[in-house]
């Protein structure tokens, strides 16, 4: 089971970037790839941020609003490459107080990884999922930050990275 | 417009809403509120409808384009560069 991260859909959909045909590729290419609620809201946040586009589909599917588009989008994209949103369950008890087992999980992986908070937030989905029984294996990335430290990754939560390269590298 | 009885079955925790709203005034029976309830799900489902067929439009749009009518110019660039901010 493949985790996607936000990257590579954004980059199967930005004509300007040398890695949108193997983006597409690897998203058509692999089964049983699931998301996150994180990767749901980067890309409401991505699309947000290209108003003129979002404005212009909103215009051609003949919404009301661009929050209506930006959910039509999401719901095409998901369904295009096949990709399983996957509902992420459970608190815990925390020296904090009760936290989000995401959020919990991001600060205990912060002890083995260096990494910015986005990319933490992330691992922290897979292992929630994880622990919920799935059989992720595989991360499929364009941020070269996860590459960095795939060796770690593989010991902390036995996934490996599928990083997307431009093509003229 | 004409009107019908339909009977349905509410869990204990809705109907002591209903009864509550009533005895507060906020409606003016349990029929107003539940009436009220359902035209404000009924507007909800109808987004909900609207964006399923966006959806299906945009899967149409693919096939006259010949390509994802999705795009998002520099887009990639600007994500990662969010992340190194974050």
């Amino acid at each position: 089971m493949i985790y996607v991260d936000t990257s590579v859909i954004v980059a199967a959909l930005d004509p300007t970037d040398p890695r949108r045909e193997e983006a597409r590729k690897a998203l058509e290419f692999h089964d049983n790839k699931i998301v996150s609620e994180l990767v749901i809201a980067e890309l409401a946040s991505v699309l947000a941020r290209q108003y003129k586009v979002l404005i212009s589909i909103k215009d051609k599917l003949g919404l009301d609003d661009h929050m209506m588009a930006s959910m039509a989008i999401i719901l095409y994209i998901l369904k295009r490459f096949n990709l399983k949103y996957i509902v992420v369950r459970g608190f815990s008890r925390t020296l904090f107080g009760k936290l989000y087992n995401p959020m919990r999980y991001a600060i205990e992986l912060t002890e083995g990884l260096r990494l910015k908070t986005l990319d933490l937030l992330h691992l922290a989905y897979i292992k929630a999922m994880k622990e919920q029984g799935l059989l992720i294996n595989t991360l499929l990335t364009a941020d070269t930050d996860f590459k960095n430290v795939e060796k770690d990754l593989q010991e902390l939560l036995r996934v490996s990275i599928e990083l997307l390269t431009p093509v003229s590298q | 417009m004409g009107s019908k009885v339909v009977s349905v079955r509410l869990d204990d925790e809705l109907l002591k809403l209903v009864d509550e709203l009533v005895r507060l005034g906020v409606y003016g029976s349990r029929s107003e509120a539940l009436r009220d309830f359902i035209r404000i799900g009924a507007r909800y489902a109808r987004q909900i409808q609207m964006v399923a067929e966006a959806v299906n439009k945009l899967f149409e749009l693919e096939k006259e384009e010949g390509d994802i009518p999705v795009r998002l110019e520099g887009a990639l660039r600007q994500l990662l560069g969010e992340r190194e901010r974050f």
